[in-house]
């Protein structure tokens, strides 16, 4: 009997696809035919499969050293020579596992580097039981490909480049300015989604939105976007982030994020050159039984437009009215006004109020403004603005 | 239109999409039963992506009909046709607002105003060549 079952076990090795029990050629005798079942290989029936347990593996425990942690300064770093204003702090990390479980901790050193580069954690695929640790959200992961754009990391985390190869990214309601080359090196892979809504351009004037080159941000939970050619602009969000970085001023933040908000979303209605000053106020409203609002234009024939004023505003505090080239420079106009245009508007109209914005050749802004955000019948457009008679300016 | 006894016009009230129609039969001398391709003319427009019923603005530019889309449709577009009622040309309007007038200039440019104020200039093909800010 022993014999035997040596044999069937030989059997079974030699051919397992025949005689071992999970073979269902032989499990399904009650499907197959006598005949079938006689001649359909050319042998008896087997016995009965046997199972043989393994015996117990012991593995002798493994002991590890402990892993050495390092404490993260939590000190803000003073600027970086050669560039001003450049102050950043390494946020805390954390890291999410390859079951996508969040967990607190801190990242160990990276062998054979030193310093900052030491502290970042590498990033890529992360394997499972691998290197769980370095996957850090809020580090992120960013890849600045032509210098503008939006950048989306793996793990949902938004970086943008802002201009002069800054990125303003976000963690809980700060606001961080870092250079896009720091990001870089913090980089690994870039979403391929990520840049879906990047507007492909030629850079040629007249060509749309599509065309300009814009760099679209993203902040947390919102979309805005600025143009390129905003050089201004673009110092001023680097100026401020960088402020906002060394202040840690949160007020300030969502103020400066809220113009580039409004000025964004201006450009989309062709405005290239930011409207509303970014380190001041902008609110939207919405007119009641709106009055004393005006509209200062060069030709009576084109009175209408997005941008009025106050009539108020448009006096000196001595109670003097401003001259022409005075409100140029207040307003920020590409024109130097001539006529005064009274405007109406109905009830329930959307309003953005906010500051003039400075732009190069045109004025240095300040004054306070309104952008009409409401869309019109033509003929309901035409009735909003009747120019004033003898009211030159 | 509604005239009084006395031969005077008092007022005259006229719908947006009346006047619209009322301006394509003056372009179309008055031949507002225009058959266009075995179709009405407002059949037509409307197989081009004009709905009559919705546009904001008609405006006679000398050869050409220029028919804006309304503030309801969404796309603040621009459609011409010429006097055979051909379609010419359309505008796509990339800017979020709504045309307000639309001027011919002696260049044989085309002078469009958005309601935000910008200003835009096309080509007599409707193509976009410049973009003006005005505040």
């Amino acid at each position: 009997m022993g014999m035997a079952l040596g044999m069937y076990i030989g059997a079974a090795r030699a051919f397992p696809g025949r005689l071992t029990p999970a073979s269902n050629e032989l499990e399904k005798t009650e499907d197959l035919t006598p005949a079938q079942f006689r001649g359909g290989f050319g042998m008896r029936m087997p016995a009965p499969p046997v199972f043989i347990p393994r015996p117990p593996v012991v593995r002798p425990p493994v002991v590890r050293p402990p892993t050495p942690r390092v404490r993260i300064p939590s000190v803000v770093r003073p600027p970086i020579a050669g560039r001003p204003g450049l102050n950043w702090r390494l946020p805390g990390l954390r890291a999410v596992g390859a079951t996508g479980r969040t967990a607190a901790t801190q990242v160990r050193p990276r062998p054979g580097l030193t310093g900052l580069a030491a502290r970042i954690p590498r990033t890529g695929l992360i394997g499972r039981g691998n290197r769980t640790a370095v996957r850090a959200p809020r580090v992120g992961i960013i890849r600045p490909a032509d210098g503008r754009g939006v950048f989306r990391n793996r793990v949902g985390v938004t970086r943008s480049v802002v201009g002069y190869g800054r990125v303003l990214t976000t963690r809980g309601v700060r606001k961080f300015a870092l250079p896009a080359s720091r990001g870089a090196k913090q980089g690994g892979r870039l979403s391929k989604a990520a840049n879906d809504n990047v507007p492909p351009g030629n850079g040629k004037d007249g060509q749309g939105m599509n065309s300009l080159p814009g760099v679209k941000i993203t902040g947390v939970g919102e979309r805005f976007l600025i143009s390129g050619r905003q050089g201004a602009l673009s110092a001023a969000i680097h100026k401020g982030a960088s402020d906002l970085l060394r202040q840690r001023d949160r007020v300030a933040a969502a103020r400066l994020l809220r113009g580039i908000r409004t000025n964004a979303y201006l450009y989309k209605k062709g405005y290239d050159r930011a409207p509303f000053a970014i380190n001041r106020p902008i609110k939207r409203i919405v007119s009641g039984s709106a009055r004393g609002f005006v509209r200062i234009v060069d030709n009576p024939t084109r009175a209408a437009g997005g941008f009025i004023m106050r009539e108020r505003d448009l006096f000196h505090r001595s109670g003097r009215r401003l001259t022409a080239a005075e409100l140029k420079e207040k307003f920020a106009l590409n024109f130097t006004p001539k006529k005064i245009v009274d405007v109406k508007l109905p009830p329930g109209t959307n309003l953005i109020l906010g500051y003039a914005a400075g732009v190069k050749g045109w004025g240095s802004g300040g004054g306070r403004q309104y952008f009409i955000d409401s869309r019109f019948s033509e003929r309901e457009f035409r009735k909003i603005f009747a120019v004033r008679d003898g009211a030159d300016l | 239109m509604k005239r009084k006894k006395d031969n005077k016009i008092k007022t005259i009230k006229i719908e947006t999409s009346t006047a619209i129609k009322l301006a394509i039969s003056l372009f179309y001398e008055d031949h507002s039963d225009l058959v266009i391709d075995e179709m009405p003319l407002a059949n037509f427009l409307q197989r081009g992506g004009v709905d009559l019923n919705n546009a904001d603005l008609v405006v006679i530019l000398d050869e050409y009909i220029v028919i804006t889309n309304g503030i309801n449709t969404g796309d603040f577009g621009a459609y011409a046709f010429d006097r055979l009622g051909k379609f010419k040309w359309v505008f796509s309007n990339p800017y979020d607002s709504p045309i307000h007038t639309i001027e011919s200039q002696s260049t044989g440019q085309i002078k469009i105003t958005l309601q935000s104020g910008l200003v835009l200039l096309l080509d007599g093909e409707g193509r976009l060549l410049r973009k003006l800010e005005d505040r």
